[in-house]
């Protein structure tokens, strides 16, 4: 207070010392108390002695309330409280009685010109002393560094403020002597509050770093607000209204009174759905790696230097998925030569010229009405924040909490991608971020499956028509009474279990288990590769194993392509991009297809479109011309293995060639020149995809890649599956043909001892009890009618199907992001999957498998995939790099000729089973070669 | 004046003798737009489906150019010039006006096919300042009223001319 007396004079304290010794120790405090000061020391002396019983507190403060620093909510709380607040007014002396505080000697001041802060000084008015009677009177005007002994650092003085405290760049703390940081009440403005001196040990800890690596101490992030350009009007805001703030709930002032209880008793619920609302997410979802930004820090862009008129253009948000705003755009095209040069797309180009250009689609249509695949890449391009995913979930500018790398699981592609994590349960898929990694539509967005629809949380059993909620336990108990009463009574071969064939080969080898072991029962297979009529091994007799002969690498110098029964472009994009690196160096590309996209017919060298179901005569022509023209002469054929099977089943003549694949013989010898100038040829097929699939066509390619191996070329077959772990069934055991390791099944089991066998069973109905994990066969006339006479189901899924409101017992799944586990992919490579979002059951599938394993007497309570692998391992032998490849060199066998197929019938379309499966028909329904999504 | 059959044989016989040599995208365009006097989103289709160059690219090309429209031009075409002598005697509030009472934006056509305002930087009588073209004839000394009232007197002439041919 600066007044003589107040350090020796009894009922005379600092707040500093007040309010730690009454937080110890509330001692009562009686008559009146006089606080000097306006800061939140002040308050918080006032409002402890008014709480400690003070018959009357008087704050005391030299300007007036509107220049006090306190916290406006202190004031008012103190005005609530009854303290009286009395404005310009300051102490000059104390008055003593008997060696104790009787009254404070004080001026009336008024506001004079604005000092060194910008508030107005105080001056005092002459001959306007008065005299305030109290009983203790707390100094709170502030407390002052003690800097003694720190001024002066090895003879070089520190340089000090005018306030006595330490000179600092507040960016980094740093002081005037190299080496030296300060921070908190002793730098710069003073004592405030402790989150401040947090802020300055943050900065002073990354600047401290910096100083001892010796890197140039991070800048404050370079940032450009809106209001920078213009204050954001109606345009920007559109029908968003004024919406204030909540006010905190207090307690009333007689609970105050005399207590110590928390005065502020904080939001409720809906107050915070209410304050959580009020954010428009403005802020922009790139800072942390936008380029442009990045520069700007890099290289000190000076903002003012830009200011001025800036053109506004609209923001397009009517994709789906994809958010362009023309406002952030730099122009680079990255997205433009991603979408046109890297993909086989083009549904993007620069439109207009100057400063009105802008990235659109032709003819500025919407970009979902465009032949745009949705596949996000150009995000992944944009340096800026012009191309952004709507995320799915509300709140653009969410923290994100972390990433987990793991792959996709919609195809057998296994592409590697990353589950950006904004809490629990909030999520988007990102590509891996490697250079020349690019990712679907489903791979990126197909996570809208999982989060649009309701999911399966507890198991339920279904008694009396209802279904109730049941444990864990209780619902595998009756699964296993269920099914186990059911062999009993029919015979184990009337028993089955189905997996979907995107589940994990952990998951595979349960239920394979659980068939065989737990039930006895040989029939275990996907009702998916079941329905599409396709038999396990189709391979086998040509080259021992049935998988592709090579890993994707052999595409990188294939100087030809042959793609057959594919849909590149939209099953499989990440390996038409690469297959388009190639074809762009010069490979050629030949394409059989009933139906022919655009991009196939830009890019190939020749396209050709038999009649659907006839792929496998036609390409027998072609085998036929090949041979007449002596690239496959007689004597080299009559050397290989299987030549006369081969030779006597090839008697189809090019004419009948010709009439039944409805392609002309130009044509064919067209692609048979093509075939025969190549030197590495790389056969693309995809064995799921019912539109084109066509009887003995797998038998077909095996041939002539057996073939042009003989002639001295390089060729081999990669097989893309549609789901994700086709390729894992006959690993794993679950199929009905192989045990794990793809041993033949034996006798020693009842039930089918083939798919067709197993079909045959299905068929007529002879399936009593069933377990299906991840299929939903009930959906759909054909395969409904298979389990028409089944007496117990269990279904196993994260959501409900008709399968499992069918079903007498759930058990609820989870979805591939939810399951540790591997899977098989195309290439025959395992592919780990990570549990990177918790499942809403608490536990995931494979872990409810092993608890019904349990149940079944099986013993799997060890590690299923270290298990897994070696029994795999073990029965694979050889055969081991084609199915278990972890990379080794495959071993090029020539393979043996088979009798060709060639059968013309077309197949009917299979239901989708899977949940994959329904979704990538549901898109293709939206449009058939144009992507189009109903909102 | 090349007759319509002329015009299409060369958009047609352009489009025939094509034989994916590069940089024939501009001369194709320019032909259609000869023949159709815009470039139609069906011609866009076709000539990117025969170059094979997308139609993203070629949008982007026509876009480029001010020499290519995307809209048929209205039958009455008119340049507001926009030169100095009219830029400051209020040429700017001429423009405003005509895209008020006709509804479009400069570069744009009315929906009724009449009108397409379009500016140009000097007609060269500047004496008249400000001044509009509407399709050969000249307008100088207007103001906001006297450029409505032109406007005007257009739109009904061509009712009036529209109502009898429905009649007749």
């Amino acid at each position: 207070m600066m007044v003589e007396g107040e350090k020796d004079t009894p009922g005379v304290v600092t707040g500093a010392d007040f309010l730690p010794a009454r937080a110890d120790d509330r001692e009562p405090v009686s008559g009146t108390v006089v606080v000097v000061g306006g800061g939140n020391t002040a308050m918080d002396v006032a409002r402890t002695s008014w709480r400690l019983g003070a018959d009357k507190v008087i704050i005391l403060y030299r300007r007036t309330r509107d220049e006090m620093p306190a916290d406006r909510m202190e004031i008012e709380d103190c005005l609530d409280e009854g303290i009286e607040i009395m404005e310009l007014a300051a102490p000059i002396g104390i008055i003593a009685e008997k060696g104790r505080l009787k009254a404070l000697r004080c001026q009336r001041m008024k506001l004079g010109e604005p000092d060194a802060s910008g508030r107005r000084r105080p001056v005092p008015l002459e001959g306007s002393e008065f005299d305030l009677p109290c009983n203790l009177a707390v100094s709170a005007i502030g407390q002052a560094p003690v800097l003694d002994g720190l001024t002066e650092i090895g003879g070089a003085k520190l340089k000090l403020t005018r306030w006595d405290t330490i000179s600092i760049d507040t960016a980094t703390c740093a002081t005037n002597l190299d080496g030296v940081f300060a921070g908190g009440d002793a730098a710069d403005d003073g004592p405030t509050v402790v989150i401040d001196a947090i802020r300055d040990g943050q900065r002073a800890a990354a600047a401290i770093d910096a100083w001892l690596r010796g890197a140039e101490t991070q800048r404050k992030p370079f940032t450009v607000k809106k209001e920078f350009w213009t204050k954001p009007g109606k345009a920007e805001l559109g029908e968003i209204g004024e919406s204030p703030r909540h006010e905190v709930h207090l307690i009333d002032v007689d609970e105050r009174k005399s207590s110590f209880r928390e005065v502020s008793t904080g939001f409720d619920f809906e107050d915070n759905t209410h304050e959580c609302a009020r954010c428009l997410s403005c802020g922009c979802v790139r800072f942390d790696d936008c380029a442009l930004r990045l520069y700007a820090q890099e290289y000190g862009v000076d903002m003012e230097h830009f200011k001025g008129y800036v053109r506004k253009h609209r923001i397009d948000d009517r994709h789906p998925y994809i958010i362009y705003d023309p406002n952030k755009c730099v122009l680079c095209a990255r997205c433009i030569r991603t979408c046109a040069r890297v993909l086989p797309i083009s549904a993007i180009g620069l439109v207009g010229r100057g400063f009105r250009t802008e990235m659109r689609p032709a003819m500025n249509d919407p970009l979902v009405e465009t032949n745009c695949v949705s596949c996000g890449n150009c995000v992944d391009s944009c340096p800026t924040a012009a191309l952004t995913v709507k995320y799915p979930f509300p709140g653009r500018s969410c923290i994100e909490t972390g990433d987990v790398v793991t792959n996709c699981a919609f195809c057998s592609l296994a592409c590697s991608i990353k589950v950006r994590k904004f809490g629990e349960d909030r999520y988007y898929i990102a590509s891996s971020g490697a250079p020349g990694k690019y990712l679907c539509r489903y791979g990126r967005f197909g996570n809208e499956l999982f989060i649009k629809q309701d999911r399966i949380k507890a198991a339920e059993i279904r008694g009396g028509g209802a279904r109730a909620g049941a444990s864990l336990e209780d619902a595998c108990g009756a699964v296993v009474s269920g099914l186990r009463s059911a062999a009993e009574k029919y015979g184990a071969g009337k028993v089955g279990v189905f997996i979907s064939p995107e589940c994990t080969n952990e998951e595979m080898y349960l239920a394979a288990r659980i068939a065989r072991e737990g039930l006895g029962t040989n029939n275990v297979a996907s009702l998916s590769i079941l329905c599409a009529g396709r038999e396990s091994g189709a391979l086998d007799e040509s080259f021992g194993f049935t998988a592709s002969t090579a890993d994707r690498s052999c595409m990188a110098d294939a100087d030809l392509f042959i793609c057959n029964n594919t849909a590149m472009e939209s099953d499989h994009l990440v390996l038409a991009a690469e297959m388009l690196q190639s074809v762009r160096k010069g490979a050629g590309l030949i394409v059989t297809n009933s139906t022919l996209d655009p991009a196939d017919q830009l890019l190939s060298t020749i396209a050709m479109d038999p009649m659907r179901g006839r792929a496998a005569v036609l390409w027998n022509g072609i085998i036929r011309v090949l041979m007449n023209e002596g690239c496959f002469d007689e004597k080299l054929i009559r050397s290989m293995e299987g030549s006369g099977e081969f030779l006597s089943g090839m008697d189809i003549s090019l004419e009948e060639a010709e009439e039944l694949s409805g392609i002309g013989r130009d044509r064919m010898e067209k692609a048979a020149s093509i075939i025969r100038n190549a030197e590495r040829i790389v056969i693309i097929h995809g064995p799921d995809r019912p539109q084109d699939q066509a009887s003995g066509d797998m038998k077909v390619f095996a041939n002539l890649v057996a073939l042009l191996r003989a002639a001295g070329k390089r060729a081999d077959l990669l097989l893309p599956r549609l789901m994700a772990n086709s390729a894992g069934l006959e690993v794993t055991g679950a199929d009905p043909a192989f045990t794990p390791g793809r041993i033949p099944a034996g006798d020693s089991f009842k039930g089918a001892r083939s798919h067709k066998e197993l079909r045959g069973l299905l068929e007529a109905g002879e399936i009593k009890a069933a377990l299906i994990i991840g299929e939903d066969p009930m959906a759909w006339g054909r395969t409904g009618s298979w389990f028409g006479n089944v007496e117990f189901m269990a279904a196993m899924d994260w959501t409900d199907t008709e399968t499992t409101r069918f079903a007498n017992v759930v058990l609820p799944g989870s979805t591939f992001l939810e399951t540790n586990g591997t899977r098989c992919n195309f290439e025959g490579r395992v592919a780990r999957y990570v549990r990177a979002v918790e499942p809403p059951a608490g536990f995931c599938s494979v872990e409810i498998l092993r608890t019904l394993a349990n149940g079944f007497g099986i013993k799997a309570n060890g590690d299923v995939a270290s298990g897994l692998d070696s029994v795999v391992a073990k029965g694979l032998g050889k055969l081991v790099c084609h199915y278990w490849n972890k990379g080794e060199a495959r071993e090029g066998g020539r393979g043996k000729l088979v009798a060709p197929g060639g059968g013309i019938k077309a197949g009917a379309i299979d239901p989708p089973l899977t949940h994959s499966g329904k979704y990538r028909k549901e898109i293709r329904e939206v449009g058939t070669d144009r992507f189009r999504v109903r909102q | 004046m090349i007759t319509t059959a002329g015009r299409e044989e060369n958009f047609n016989y352009r489009l025939w003798r094509y034989d994916g040599a590069p940089g024939e995208l501009i001369p194709l365009l320019q032909s259609a737009q000869d023949h159709f006097g815009y470039v139609p989103r069906k011609a866009i289709n076709y000539i990117a489906g025969v170059t094979g160059v997308p139609e993203s690219e070629v949008y982007g090309v026509i876009t480029f150019y001010s020499q290519f429209r995307l809209q048929p031009m209205g039958k009455y075409v008119i340049r507001a010039c926009d030169g100095t002598a009219c830029h400051v005697s209020g040429s700017r509030m001429i423009i405003d006006t005509i895209e008020d009472e006709l509804g479009i934006e400069v570069g744009g056509t009315t929906e009724d096919g009449i009108f397409t305002l379009n500016t140009v930087a000097c007609i060269g009588c500047c004496s008249l300042a400000p001044v509009i073209m509407i399709n050969d004839e000249t307008h100088g000394q207007l103001t906001p009223a006297s450029v409505r009232k032109l406007l005007r007197e257009l739109r009904r002439r061509e009712k009036a001319a529209g109502q009898k041919a429905a009649a007749g």
